[in-house]
C-alpha cells in the first residue's frame, strides 16, 4: 500500500517536470504563428521540421557542435582531473597537511569573488586566448563546487582503508587512484555529468570571447538565432529582418537539442550510482 | 627562515600579478592610439589616393541567406562598391546577431576600450562614449565632407538629428534619420466584427467604449464562447499596446518633456492631464473595458494573433513586425484596418512624435582617417549604391547609417496612390520606394495572394495612408538623458509605473497621483526638470 | 661550559630528532605530493580567478573607458553610498534575501524528500526514468517556464478552473503581492530539485547495505530504517549543502523574477539584480554592478565563514 501511495506521489511529481518538456517539445515542432497566437497546449499546431530546418540548415550547425564537442571533451576532461587532483589533498584533515587550509579557504574565496566580465574579458584577451577553445576551457578549468562535494566523498571513505594502505607504504598517489577513486564511482559520475551539461549548455562565454561567428560552440550559435529582440527600438529596415524570425518555436528547439546530451549521458552515468561498493572493498 | 622564504615567494608573485595585471587594465589603447602617424592621403572627388584601412562593427542577421559563397562580412558587392569610390578597405571586428548578443557584446567593446574605427551606436552608448572621450569630433568631417543627399535629408527634419549628435557645439556622430511619425500610436480594429455586429469605426473615447462592449459581450468570433476581450495592454503602459493615444486624447503626454499652460517646462508624467487620463483606464478597467490581465502579459501580441482581441494601440508598421502578420495567417479573415482614434474634445487627433535620430556612427578617437566615415557614408547614398541591395540584404552595408525622409513613409504613400492612379513617374521616388513598388502593385491588385507581399504592403497602403490624416504633431522637448536622471531615474520611473498600474487596476485610489508628484519632485524630478529646462534653453 | 651546552645540546636534540623525523620526513614527502596535486588546479584559479578580481576596484572608481580600470578616477565609496541611499534598498534587500533564503531552505527539503522516497523504490526502471525526468526542467529557460507558469495561473487557466470548481473566487496570482514570492519559490523548486536530489541519490549509495540488513532482522519498520539510518547518513550531505548555497545567498534568480515580475508586485516582488538591471537601462553603469556583485560575494563570504565555524563547533563537522 505504501509502495503503491510513493510511486503513484513520484509519477504525479514526474508528470508535473515532464509537462513542460512536452509542451516545449510541442512548440518546437509547430508551425510559428500558432505558437504566437498561443493556440499550442500539448500538441504540434499545424506539425512542422522548420525550426529544425533552420537549425540545420547549414554547415554552421556542424562545425559548431564539433567545437562543442570539443570543448566537452577537453573542458569536461580537464575538469575531472583537477578535481579529482584538488580533492584529494583537500579531504586530508589538517594535521596530515598543513598548509590545506589556507588552499581551501583560497579556493572557496575564488568561487565567491569575482571582478566581473570586463576584467576577465581583458585578461583573456591579454593571454591572447580569444578565439581560441581555450578561453572557453580555461577560465572554469576548477569547478570548485564539484571539488567541494568530491572531497566530502573521500572524506566519508573509512579511515581504516587510508591506514592500511599507510602500513603497505602506498604514497598518495597510490591511494588517490588505486583506492580512493574506485570507491567514488557515484560520486564521479555526478560530476562527471554536472560538468559536461554545464559545458555543453554554456553560451555566454562562447559569445563574448569569440571574435569570428566559425568558432561559437553550439549552444551560442543557436542562442545567435533565437535573440530576443526588442522590437521598440527597432527601425523599419530591421523590422523586415525580424519579421521573419519567430523566438519562440527556434526557443523551444534549442532547448530540445541541449536536453539531448542529458538523454545520452544520464542513463548511462545511472549505471554508476551503484549501493554498496564501498562494502565490497572492505570486505577485500 | 623556510617560512619567510615563502612569504617572499608569495609577495613576490603577487607584486609580479599586480604588475601584470596593471598593465593589463591601464588604458593601453590611449597610447596606441596617437602613435600612427598621420599620413598625407589625398582625397580626389570622394576617393583616397591610397588605401585606407577601417575596421567595422556589424551586426548580422543568423538567418539571413543573401551573401552568395565566397564573400564575407567585410567582403562583399556592397562593401567593393563603397571601397571602389571611396578606396576605403573594411575589416569587421565585432560581429553578432543583431539584437541582444550584438548590444552585449558592443558593451563589453566600450567597456574594455576595444571599439573599432568606425561603428554604429545608440543615444546611450553615444553618451558614454563622448563622456569617455572615445571617438573624434567630426565637426569638420561634416563640414567639408558631407554629401548634398545627407544635408538634404538632415534639412527634412529642420536639423534635429545634428543637434541631438552635438555635445558642446562639437558634432560627435553623424545621426541618422528616421520617419517621425513611426512610432505613432494608432487604434487597430478588426474590421470583420465591426461590419458583423453592425458598429461604425470609433471617432472618440465613449466610440472606443462602444465598441471594446460590443466585441467582448456579443460574440464577434462567432464560437458560442465568452472568450473575447475589449482593448489589449502593456504592463509598460506606453508603446505598442500601450495607451499613450488615450492620454494624447485628454492632452496627456506622460513620459514626453512638454510645457504647461504658464509655459513651463514639465514632465508630461506629472501633469493633470496625465491623471485624468489615469481616471479614464482606471474606469475602463473597472468595466471590463482593458483586457483584466494587461499587466501580467509578456507578450500581448498573443491576444491579436490568436483572435482574442479585436482592438489595439499599435504603430503603423504592426502588419509587419508586429502580431497582424500572425493573426492573418492563422486566421485569413481577419481584417484589420488602422484609424487615428480617439480624437481629442476638438475631435483632433494628437500623434507622440518619436525622436528623429536614434543611432549614430561614430568614429574611435585616434583613427588616422575621420573624414573616412564622411565618404564611405556619400558612397553609400549615391548612384545605384541601393540598386545593389536587391541582390544582398542591406545589412550588409559597411556602415549602416538609416538616413531617411522625416515624412519618409507618408510621402511614399502619396507616391504609391499617384502611380496607382496611373500617373506612372517614378523619376521623383527614392530606391525604397522603387523596391516597394511592384509589391504594392500586386497588393492592390489582390491583397491576400502572398503574406510576404502583403506585409510591408499592408503596413503601407492601411497603416501608412493612416497617417496621412491630419494630426497634431507631438515632440517631446527633450529625448536625451541629464546627468541627475542617470543617478535618480530608475528610482523615479519605477515609482512611476507602480504607482500608474496600481491606479488603473484600482489597487490605489486616483489621489495616490498627487502622492506620487510629491515623490516625484522628492527624488528628484524638480532637479532634473530644471536641468532639462537649462538644456532646452542652451 | 661550552662545551657542556653543545653536547647537552646535541645529546638531547637527536635521539628525539630521529624518534621524531622519521614521521616528518614521511609527511613532508606527502605534503610534498599534496602540493603537486594541487598545483595545476591553483595556477589555473592564480591566472583566471584571482589575476581579473583586481577588476573589483571598479567599484571604487568613477569608471571611464577612455581611461582603463586602474587610470580611472577614485571615488572611495561613493557607489556603496549610492546603493545604500536608494529610496527603494530597503525593499529590494529585503526581497532578495526573503526570496533567497527561502528557495535554498525549500529546495533542500524538496530534494531530501524526494530522493528518500525515490530510494524506497525498487522498480529500477521506473526508478532511473523518474530520476532523469526531474532533472529535465532544469534545461527549461526561464523563458519558456515563465510563459507556462503565468497561463496556468491566468485568470482562466488551470489553477483558477481548479478554484471555481470549488467555488472559490479566482485570483490573480501574479499580481498580488503577496502570491508573488511564494509562486517564485514554488516555480524555482519545480525547475532545480533534480539537481540536488542527484546529489543526494549520490550520497545515498554510500550507505552500506548491511546497515539495514541487520535493522531489517532488528525488526526495524521502513519509517525506523529512515529515522535512523538514512537521514544521519546523509545529514553531511545536507549541511554541505545548505552551506554551499549560502554563496547564493544574494542571488534571488534575475531571470525567473524578470520573465514573471510586472510593476504591481515590485513591493514583493524586485530584488536587487532586477533593479541594477534596469538602472543599467537607463545608464550603462559598471560600477554599480561591480559594486553589487562585490557586496554580495563579501556577505556570503562572511555567512559561509560563520556557518563553517558553527558546523564546526556546535557539529563538529568540518563542511571543506
Amino acid at each position: 500500500m505504501v509502495d503503491y501511495t510513493i510511486i503513484a506521489f513520484l509519477v504525479i511529481i514526474a508528470l508535473l517536470c515532464i509537462a513542460p518538456i512536452w509542451y516545449t517539445v510541442a512548440v518546437s515542432f509547430s508551425e510559428k504563428s500558432a505558437v504566437a497566437g498561443g493556440l499550442v497546449t500539448w500538441r504540434p499546431v499545424q506539425f512542422t521540421l522548420s525550426a529544425y530546418e533552420t537549425l540545420l540548415s547549414d554547415g554552421s550547425f556542424f562545425r559548431a557542435f564539433g567545437v562543442s564537442v570539443e570543448r566537452v571533451i577537453l573542458g569536461g576532461g580537464l575538469n575531472f582531473i583537477l578535481t579529482v587532483l584538488m580533492a584529494y589533498p583537500l579531504s586530508r584533515s589538517s594535521k596530515q597537511f598543513k598548509m590545506r587550509n589556507i588552499y581551501m579557504w583560497f579556493i572557496i574565496f575564488t568561487m565567491l569573488f569575482s571582478g566581473g566580465l570586463i576584467p576577465l574579458f581583458l585578461t583573456i584577451e591579454s593571454y591572447g586566448l580569444l578565439d581560441t577553445i581555450w578561453a572557453l576551457v580555461l577560465p572554469g578549468a576548477v569547478p570548485v563546487f564539484n571539488v567541494i562535494l568530491l572531497l566530502n566523498f573521500f572524506r566519508a571513505i573509512p579511515k581504516e582503508l587510508d591506514e592500511a594502505a599507510d602500513m603497505d607504504g602506498a604514497g598518495p598517489w597510490y591511494k588517490l587512484f588505486r583506492i580512493y577513486l574506485p570507491l567514488s564511482v557515484p560520486a564521479l559520475a555526478t560530476i562527471t555529468l554536472f560538468s559536461v551539461v554545464g559545458h555543453w549548455n554554456s553560451f555566454f562565454d562562447g559569445m563574448i570571447f569569440m571574435t569570428q561567428a566559425e568558432n561559437y560552440p553550439l549552444q551560442t550559435y543557436i542562442q545567435q538565432l533565437v535573440v530576443q529582440t526588442d522590437i521598440s527600438n527597432l527601425t523599419t529596415e530591421e523590422l523586415k529582418m525580424i519579421a521573419q524570425m519567430s523566438n519562440k518555436t527556434l526557443n523551444a528547439a534549442k532547448i530540445v537539442i541541449s536536453m539531448i546530451p542529458i538523454l545520452i549521458v544520464y542513463p548511462f552515468v545511472q549505471r554508476y550510482f551503484i549501493h554498496g561498493i564501498m562494502l565490497g572493498s572492505v570486505k577485500e | 627562515m623556510k617560512r619567510s622564504r615563502k612569504w617572499l615567494m608569495c609577495i613576490l608573485v603577487l607584486s609580479m600579478l599586480f604588475v601584470t595585471a596593471c598593465s593589463m587594465f591601464t588604458g593601453k589603447k590611449a597610447t596606441e592610439q596617437k602613435d600612427e602617424s598621420k599620413a598625407e592621403n589625398s582625397i580626389d572627388n570622394g576617393k583616397f589616393k591610397e588605401p585606407v584601412m577601417m575596421t567595422i562593427a556589424k551586426p548580422v542577421n543568423p538567418q539571413d541567406k543573401s551573401l552568395p559563397s565566397g564573400d564575407t562580412i567585410d567582403n562583399n558587392i556592397l562593401t567593393r562598391y563603397v571601397t571602389d569610390k571611396t578606396n576605403v578597405k573594411f575589416k569587421a571586428t565585432l560581429t553578432g546577431a543583431s539584437g541582444d548578443s550584438y548590444n552585449q557584446k558592443m558593451q563589453v567593446a566600450i567597456a574594455s576600450n576595444n571599439i573599432p574605427d568606425a561603428m554604429i551606436v545608440t543615444e546611450k552608448q553615444l553618451r558614454q562614449l563622448v563622456e569617455a572621450d572615445m571617438i573624434e569630433d567630426l565637426t569638420d568631417v561634416y563640414k567639408n565632407y558631407a554629401g548634398k543627399f545627407m544635408k538634404d535629408v538632415y534639412e527634412s527634419g529642420n536639423n534635429r538629428a545634428l543637434e541631438n549628435a552635438t555635445f558642446d557645439g562639437k558634432l560627435m556622430a553623424i545621426p541618422d534619420s528616421v520617419f517621425e511619425r513611426d512610432t505613432v500610436s494608432m487604434l487597430w480594429i478588426r474590421q470583420d466584427w465591426l461590419d458583423k455586429l453592425g458598429l461604425t469605426p470609433p471617432k472618440t473615447l465613449d466610440d472606443i467604449e462602444k465598441v471594446a462592449k460590443a466585441f467582448i459581450e456579443q460574440d464577434p468570433d462567432g464560437n458560442g464562447k465568452a472568450d473575447t476581450i475589449g482593448l489589449t495592454g502593456t504592463p509598460y503602459l506606453f508603446g505598442s499596446h500601450g495607451f499613450d493615444s488615450i492620454f494624447s486624447a485628454v492632452h496627456a503626454y506622460p513620459d514626453f518633456w512638454v510645457k504647461d499652460d504658464s509655459g513651463k517646462v514639465v514632465h508630461g508624467s506629472v501633469t493633470p492631464e496625465t491623471k485624468k487620463g489615469l481616471e479614464k483606464l482606471r474606469e475602463w478597467y473597472k468595466e471590463g473595458i482593458i483586457d483584466k490581465e494587461f499587466a501580467l502579459r509578456k507578450d500581448p501580441n498573443e491576444l491579436v494573433a490568436g483572435g482574442k482581441a479585436g482592438l489595439f494601440f499599435g504603430p503603423w508598421w504592426s502588419p509587419w513586425g508586429g502580431p497582424i502578420a500572425d493573426a492573418v495567417k492563422i486566421n485569413p479573415k481577419a481584417d484589420w484596418k488602422a484609424y487615428t482614434a480617439p480624437l481629442d474634445e476638438n475631435g483632433e487627433f494628437n500623434g507622440k512624435m518619436t525622436n528623429i535620430s536614434n543611432t549614430y556612427a561614430v568614429v574611435r578617437k585616434g583613427y588616422q582617417h575621420p573624414e573616412a566615415l564622411m565618404l564611405v557614408l556619400n558612397a553609400e547614398f549615391s548612384g545605384n549604391f541601393s540598386n545593389l541591395t536587391n541582390d544582398l540584404n542591406p545589412s550588409y552595408t559597411p556602415v549602416r547609417l538609416v538616413a531617411d525622409w522625416s515624412d519618409a513613409v507618408t510621402r511614399r504613400v502619396k507616391q504609391f496612390e499617384q502611380y496607382l492612379d496611373g500617373n506612372k513617374d517614378t523619376s521623383q521616388m527614392d530606391y525604397e520606394t522603387k523596391r516597394l513598388l511592384p509589391l504594392i502593385e500586386q497588393y492592390a491588385k489582390n491583397p491576400t495572394a502572398d503574406l510576404s507581399t502583403w506585409q510591408p504592403a499592408h503596413s503601407y497602403m492601411e497603416g501608412g495612408k493612416t497617417l496621412l490624416e491630419p494630426m497634431n504633431e507631438v515632440r517631446s522637448l527633450f529625448y536625451s538623458q541629464t546627468k541627475t536622471m542617470e543617478a535618480k531615474w530608475t528610482t523615479i520611473s519605477k515609482l512611476q509605473s507602480e504607482t500608474f498600474l496600481k491606479i488603473i487596476m484600482g489597487r490605489e485610489p486616483v489621489n495616490s497621483f498627487d502622492k506620487y508628484v510629491k515623490q516625484f519632485n522628492e527624488l528628484g524630478g524638480d532637479v532634473i526638470t530644471k536641468e532639462v529646462e537649462e538644456a532646452i534653453n542652451k | 661550559m661550552k662545551k657542556v651546552v653543545t653536547t647537552f645540546d646535541s645529546s638531547k636534540i637527536v635521539p628525539n630528532q630521529t624518534v621524531v623525523k622519521r614521521p616528518i620526513i614521511k609527511k613532508d614527502r606527502n605534503t610534498l605530493h599534496y602540493h603537486l596535486m594541487l598545483m595545476p588546479g591553483i595556477i589555473l584559479l592564480f591566472l583566471f580567478s584571482i589575476v581579473p578580481m583586481f577588476g573589483v576596484i571598479i567599484a571604487f572608481k568613477d569608471f571611464n573607458p577612455g581611461l582603463g580600470i586602474f587610470n580611472s578616477e577614485w571615488i572611495g565609496l561613493e557607489n556603496f553610498r549610492f546603493l545604500f541611499n536608494l529610496p527603494d534598498f530597503v525593499t529590494i534587500s529585503r526581497n532578495t534575501l526573503l526570496i533567497a533564503v527561502a528557495k535554498i531552505i525549500v529546495n533542500l527539503v524538496v530534494a531530501l524528500c524526494f530522493s528518500l522516497l525515490l530510494n524506497e523504490v525498487r522498480a529500477r526502471l521506473f526508478k532511473r526514468s523518474v530520476q532523469t525526468i526531474i532533472y529535465l526542467p532544469h534545461f527549461l529557460s526561464w523563458v519558456i517556464l515563465a510563459g507556462i507558469v503565468i497561463d496556468l495561473l491566468s485568470v482562466d487557466g488551470i489553477i483558477n478552473q481548479i478554484l471555481i470548481f470549488f467555488g472559490a473566487d479566482p485570483i490573480m496570482f501574479l499580481a498580488s503581492t503577496s502570491w508573488f514570492p511564494f509562486i517564485v519559490v514554488v516555480s524555482d523548486v519545480w525547475k532545480e530539485f533534480g539537481f540536488n536530489t542527484i546529489i543526494y541519490l549520490a550520497a545515498l549509495t554510500g550507505i552500506s547495505p548491511v546497515l539495514y540488513e541487520s535493522a531489517v532482522m532488528d525488526g526495524a519498520t521502513r519509517w525506523q530504517q529512515i529515522r535512523y539510518i538514512t537521514i544521519p547518513a546523509l545529514k553531511p550531505t545536507v549541511v554541505l549543502l545548505a552551506t554551499l548555497s549560502l554563496g547564493s545567498v544574494l542571488n534571488a534568480g534575475f531571470d525567473q523574477i524578470f520573465n514573471l515580475y510586472n510593476p504591481i508586485v515590485y513591493e514583493t516582488g524586485d530584488i536587487i539584480d532586477t533593479y541594477v538591471y534596469r538602472a543599467g537601462l537607463v545608464n550603462a553603469q559598471f560600477e554599480l554592478a561591480t559594486a553589487v556583485g562585490l557586496l554580495k560575494s563579501v556577505i556570503s563570504f562572511f555567512l559561509i565563514i560563520i556557518s563553517y565555524f558553527l558546523a564546526s563547533r556546535f557539529a563538529n563537522y568540518r563542511i571543506f
